[in-house]
């Protein structure tokens, strides 16, 4: 599964603002030349990825009807990681490509703890890697014993 | 504040304050930024129903703060690495503050590779966010 999203100088502005980056670069490579190095903050490109993926589960449809209801208590994000092989270049598109990664169940408290990890690349156009991620998310399952 | 690469030695540590009472504005720009906009985000009486005791955080909205600091601290381009875990969940109202200790530094004068562990802690003490980083320095940037 891959969708585009966009280095948008905007977007990384409005982005860093809300996780409480002030530093002044934002507003100063607003209107960066394309193609040129920018400043982006950390969890960016997984971050606002929700836009741009039609078949996200966070995302709410354009009928409205598809409102997110989570926070059952049983499905958590428990982990995150990035690696970061180049900045990211202003207006470009970068496509994000998702595959499944390793599923392992381990016995917790609570039940049976599932943990699940996605992998999702953030490729250039020429199909290299600019940002690799990894997401481990954990459902607690019946307990089966 | 003084940054890493100034002291880059095993040990060291910096600590700042990521956000103080956790507004529920705060977490519903979050939302608008990231596009995540589940209701256990921005809808209290939803949260509540499902037994929280106010809206909670987005665990990326933990991780991007923490994010932030160690960006303040080592650059945003040096950054090579970033990752962690969320062990705890965050509510509107509470304040959040984080570590961010050198464990290793590898590498010359020049050329300087740091491994970091990052710990973002609640004002009771609970972990939230346990995390790793690496950055580098090269001489090449200042050429």
């Amino acid at each position: 599964m891959s969708f585009d999203v966009p280095v948008d100088p905007a977007l990384l502005y409005v982005f860093a603002r809300s996780v409480g980056d002030d530093d002044p670069t934002y507003r100063a490579q607003l209107f960066s030349p394309p193609g040129e190095p920018v400043a982006s903050p950390l969890t960016y490109t997984r971050a606002v990825a929700e836009h741009f993926d039609d078949d996200g589960e966070l995302r709410r449809g354009p009928d409205g009807t598809q409102i997110p209801q989570g926070g059952s208590g049983d499905r958590f994000h428990a982990e995150q990681h990035f690696e970061y092989v180049r900045p990211l270049r202003s207006g470009e598109r970068l496509i994000a490509t998702t595959r499944p990664g390793a599923v392992t169940r381990k016995q917790g408290r609570a039940g049976i703890l599932e943990f699940t990890e996605t992998h999702t690349d953030f490729l250039d156009s020429a199909g290299d890697v600019v940002v690799r991620t990894r997401k481990v998310g954990v459902q607690v399952l019946r307990d089966e014993r | 504040m003084s940054d890493l690469w100034s002291t880059p030695v095993e040990g060291v540590s910096r600590s700042g304050r990521l956000v103080t009472e956790l507004t529920r504005s705060e977490i519903a720009r979050y939302a608008g930024a990231s596009g995540d906009v589940n209701l256990v985000h921005i809808d209290e009486p939803f949260a509540r129903a499902a037994g929280h005791p106010a809206v909670l955080a987005h665990g990326m909205l933990t991780m991007g703060l923490t994010g932030s600091f160690l960006s303040s601290l080592v650059g945003h381009a040096r950054v090579r690495r970033f990752g962690g875990r969320f062990l705890a969940t965050v509510l509107a109202g509470d304040t959040l503050d984080c570590t961010v200790r050198v464990d290793s530094v590898r590498g010359t004068e020049d050329d300087i590779e740091l491994e970091l562990e990052l710990q973002t802690t609640k004002s009771d003490g609970t972990v939230v966010f346990n995390g790793e980083a690496v950055a580098v320095r090269t001489i090449k940037e200042t050429q």
